[in-house]
């Protein structure tokens, strides 16, 4: 044993020395981009799809590069060589034991993030080496989650099950959903798992140096309480981002790895480069409003209908200008539904705006679209047919363009399902009131020989969709950049958790800290959902006190956190939905500065005149 | 609030604890008054439960003062800008588990903005101090609760605190770990540090403290130094070399007739446990005995001893420095010649002490030492006589050696 420890020793002094970091390093350089481009230049039989294509062959050369140089300038170069060579000889056995090749690429995706983990961990520690109070309590953070058994047992589990991911996405779907499936389940699996660490952290570090009284050490030194939070909560805040740059990366690259998958035929290919992973933009139809005279009239006659509510009114048992706001918004919907609803062998124009830029960089569109027929059935199918109108044009500016114009496109849609379909660049409109806009007719049926309008043989009912279900898509980036700013976002949502949980443990014991953040991050989480349900929630029997409270306390909920549940990245991801600068930018300033400013502060306010030591005498 | 010059001032402290509802829990601290000076150490006394704990945490700003007035260096308790000069032992270390106490000296050291060079110079020393050197690289988790004090001391002082204040140094610790808490606070005082020593062991107070105060049921009992507070002005204790009994029975008699009292009781000096022990520990190291455990530590941190570089120099300037080196050498000559004779006598009992059990039995002597050591409660009249006429002879012969 003694001899290992010398033999270690002597290894370690090696890899600290300069001159092994500059030959190692140059070495370093020259294997890992030599070998992508001896691959990608060669194409040997069985090298990786992915790295046959430029674009993940570059990214892998650099990343890899910049690994292998950090690891060899911390000085870690021979210990992690030392440790591959353990996990490349478990990954042996599995393969050659136990026949489990999955299982053994498992092992070694395994290992490579831990090391990755602990390289970036190690650098954030450097990094936070500087004498700032705010800085050391943020770098004593950093050690207390990789060291403590809590926040430990969260990491190596996501560590575990990102490798696992690729075997349980189903080798025999499409591409496409393959690959839908992945970020699905990765992105949301390290986002889920990197807030409940976030929050067990949060809550523990400052609850249980309250419990246990390490907090009279810090605050009898010259810092002060708000520095301690700040600290603390940049301390979770940096993890969270080695947590996310570790799962993120690898996420990454079996994406890229995936989509060089052979696909299943032209179409799922197509849809894998132009729904799934790319950045699309959205334009929707716009819907006439109501003019404000009818509105009042409709109301007054609804009133006016309803004897009941008039006499509650005269009793004063109902608020009059509540029940006119009321029905003003019920008619509002009402109206907005029916321009959402069109009858079997009707038609109905749609206009969207705001096409410009997708005519000036002549990019390609698709017209997605999901409809609710009946029951909703999804065994059946119903005729659909669309035409397009350009400017105030039925005819094709060219041959090529004909079956967009005049002719219409007749489909069949499954209820529920969205489908969309290709169209060019050249339908839209150029002129006048008309300039940057897609118009269509949307017909509930067939088109008839005389171009007369025919509901479906089987389809006498009306169809309806959803404000967000019927839209005109278009690229505008590539995926890598989305991906990218979709980490940001959840970065940012962490920021918040993690001051959430900080916050409640100034004033709360761990448990129930942990309590409350948990239910105020899911009542967050499901804040859309929410914000539907209490809609529907309806209360019609006023002394039922406990409804009464469970409305209240969801509308503050709902009032409070919804946009935190708005910001979806993973749902855009998987839809190939652009994450603008803009919605990120209004992620950090909503959720990252006003919303954990407002929790810091009240935390603080707790937290300022919180008296930490408690009676210890008798009595 | 107006500066004082007092390091801590008190005035009618007041600490009600109070219930969920409001409701008085204890009056922990009751319309306390007094004040700490510059350069003093002061002893915070009482049984538990008598409200020290509760007196420092207010000084440090951890509960809020119910009445009174209190302040430190001129300043509220909870203003973070006085707490550079501070330096805190709680009760109870309450260290990070999962650091090792090398860590916990650095990030102690960062929050006090201590620059990274001097933090690690420090840490160094403090380790070295606390005998913690071997143990640095392990967690605080792992460590018994005296080595964890030890910790604890190490931080209180990494800032060089102007005042230190100790909640129960020595608790916990070894009587090596006493001894050096001891010496270290005598030396900090001997800087011109103000140290706040809480505690109910009293012979730790006894020993270092210029000023107590003492508290029980949360009121002031007793307050005054620790000389006059001690002084019993009706007796007198004279320590001299081993009398003969007639010695004493002559010195009787002198009393009598000088003072009209007798000799209440003669016995011979006893040496101390704490001693003991601390020769035994020595001897055994001396011998290389391994321990997993902390080591004796090496003294004061040199950061924190009065005869720092800095301070030598000044010295040197104003005295000169061959005066400082030919007295330095003198002192040095005089203290080791003290300790070696000391040791010589110690050692014999040493030795039986370290012999395996066996080879003590079949030596009585041992035996013979102690009950040599219990005669004196006993005393025979006709011994103390014969000691006296030799005691006689001795003076003479010494007398006149001594004369030119």
């Amino acid at each position: 044993m003694k001899a290992l420890i010398n033999l270690y020793r002597r290894i370690d002094r090696l890899q600290q020395s300069r001159w092994f970091k500059i030959i190692a390093s140059f070495i370093a350089v020259i294997g890992a981009v030599g070998g992508v481009v001896a691959v990608f230049q060669a194409e040997p039989e069985g090298a990786p799809a992915f790295l046959l294509h430029e674009t993940p062959a570059i990214w892998t050369g650099v990343l890899s590069s910049l690994w292998l140089l950090l690891l060899i300038w911390m000085g870690l170069a021979l210990t992690y060589v030392l440790m591959a060579v353990g996990m490349l000889v478990a990954a042996g056995l599995l393969l050659v034991v136990f026949n489990a090749p999955g299982l053994a690429l498992a092992v070694i995706g395994f290992g490579t993030l831990s090391f990755t983990f602990m390289l970036l961990i190690r650098l954030l520690l450097m990094a936070f080496r500087y004498p700032s109070r705010i800085l050391a309590v943020a770098h004593t953070v950093v050690k207390e989650s990789v060291r403590l058994r809590l926040s430990v047992t969260f990491i190596v589990i996501l560590l575990v099950l990102l490798p696992l991911i690729p075997l349980m996405v189903g080798f025999e779907q499409a591409l496409r959903y393959r690959i839908q499936s992945y970020i699905q389940f990765s992105t949301a699996a390290t986002f889920y798992l990197a807030a409940f660490m976030t929050i067990f952290l949060a809550c523990g570090t400052i609850a249980f140096e309250i419990r246990d009284r390490q907090i009279w050490q810090l605050l009898t030194k010259p810092l002060s309480r708000a520095q301690y939070l700040v600290g603390k909560w940049l301390g979770i805040v940096a993890v969270d981002l080695v947590i996310l740059v570790v799962a993120g990366l690898s996420i990454f690259m079996f994406i890229q790895y995936l989509r060089y998958q052979p696909a299943a035929n032209d179409r799922d290919l197509r849809a894998v480069n132009s729904e799934v992973l790319v950045a699309r933009v959205a334009a929707y139809p716009e819907y006439e409003t109501i003019d404000q005279e009818v509105l009042r009239a409709e109301v007054d006659r609804r009133i006016a209908a309803d004897f009941e509510l008039q006499e509650a009114i005269k009793r004063g048992e109902r608020n009059e200008m509540n029940e006119r706001r009321k029905l003003a918004r019920e008619f509002q919907e009402e109206t907005l539904r029916l321009q959402r609803t069109i009858p079997a062998g009707q038609a109905r124009e749609y206009v969207f705006h705001g096409l410009e830029k997708a005519r000036d960089l002549k990019l390609p569109m698709k017209l997605r679209f999901r409809i609710h027929y009946g029951g909703d059935d999804t065994h059946e199918t119903h005729p659909i047919s669309f035409l397009f109108i350009k400017n105030n044009n039925y005819f094709a500016p060219s041959p090529a363009m004909a079956s967009y114009f005049r002719n219409p496109q007749s489909w069949k849609y499954v209820p529920t399902m969205s489908q969309s379909i290709d169209l060019p660049w050249e339908l839209i409109g150029d002129e006048g009131e008309w300039d940057g806009t897609v118009r269509m007719i949307l017909v509930n049926g067939t088109f008839g020989p005389e171009g007369q309008l025919i509901p479906g043989p089987n389809t006498p009912l009306s169809f309806n969709f959803d404000p967000e279900d019927l839209e005109v898509l278009y690229t505008v980036g590539g995926f890598e950049a989305n991906y990218f700013r979709a980490m940001l976002v959840y970065w940012v949502k962490l920021a918040f958790v993690a001051m959430l949980g900080l916050a409640a443990a100034t004033v709360l014991s761990f448990p129930v800290a942990c309590l409350l953040s948990f239910t105020v991050f899911l009542a967050a989480t499901i804040g859309p959902f929410l914000a539907i349900s209490v809609d529907e929630f309806m209360i019609r029997d006023w002394w039922r006190f406990d409804r009464v409270v469970i409305k209240a306390l969801a509308q503050m909920l709902v009032f409070l956190f919804e946009p935190f549940g708005e910001y979806n990245p993973t749902a855009r991801l998987v839809d190939g939905r652009m994450i603008a600068w803009l919605g990120v930018g209004r992620a950090f300033m909503l959720l990252g500065v006003l919303w954990s400013g407002l929790t810091l502060g009240i935390g603080y306010l707790a937290f300022r005149d919180k008296e930490l030591a408690t009676y210890s005498g008798h009595g | 609030m107006a500066t004082s010059g007092l390091v801590v001032e008190a005035v009618g402290l007041t600490k009600v604890f109070r219930d969920f509802w409001f409701r008085t829990k204890a009056r922990a601290v009751d319309n306390v008054s007094f004040e700490i000076r510059p350069q003093e150490i002061f002893g915070l006394l009482g049984p538990n439960g008598s409200g020290k704990s509760t007196t420092i945490k207010m000084l440090l700003g951890l509960l809020h003062v119910t009445r009174g007035r209190l302040a430190v260096f001129g300043k509220q308790p909870n203003d973070v800008s006085i707490k550079r000069r501070i330096g805190f032992l709680p009760e109870e270390s309450y260290l990070y588990r999962f650091l090792n106490p090398r860590e916990t000296l650095d990030y102690y050291g960062k929050l006090f903005g201590i620059d990274r060079r001097t933090r690690r110079s420090r840490t160094d020393q403090l380790l070295d101090m606390v005998g913690l050197t071997q143990v640095a690289h392990r967690a605080v988790g792992e460590f018994s609760k005296g080595m964890q004090r030890r910790v604890g001391i190490a931080q209180a002082l990494i800032n060089d605190p102007d005042f230190l204040i100790l909640d129960e140094p020595t608790s916990g610790l070894d009587p090596i770990g006493t001894r050096q808490v001891k010496d270290l606070i005598i030396e900090l005082g001997r800087r011109g540090k103000t140290i706040l020593l809480s505690s109910h062991l009293l012979a730790d107070v006894e020993d270092v403290c210029h000023r107590v105060v003492m508290l029980y049921g949360g009121k002031i009992r007793a307050e005054g130094p620790t000389h006059e507070l001690l002084a019993d002005t009706e007796s007198t204790i004279i320590q001299t070399a081993r009398l003969r009994p007639e010695t004493i029975s002559r010195i009787e008699q002198v009393l009598l007739e000088c003072e009209g009292v007798g000799i209440d009781k003669v016995e011979a000096p006893r040496q101390r446990l704490e001693q003991l022990f601390l020769d035994i520990v020595e001897k055994a190291r001396q011998e290389q005995v391994e321990t997993s455990g902390a080591r004796e530590g090496t003294g004061t941190a040199e950061f924190l001893r009065a005869d720092r570089e800095g301070e030598a120099l000044i010295s040197t300037l104003i005295e000169g420095d061959h005066d400082l080196r030919a007295a330095r050498a003198v002192e040095k000559s005089q203290v080791d010649s003290a300790q070696r004779r000391q040791r010589e006598a110690r050692d014999e009992v040493l030795d039986e002490l370290l012999r395996p059990a066996d080879a003590q039995a079949a030596q009585p002597r041992a035996v013979e030492v102690s009950a040599e050591a219990e005669a004196p409660r006993e005393v025979d009249q006709s011994i103390i006589e014969s000691l006296l006429e030799q005691g006689d002879d001795d003076k003479k012969t010494s007398d006149g050696g001594n004369r030119p």
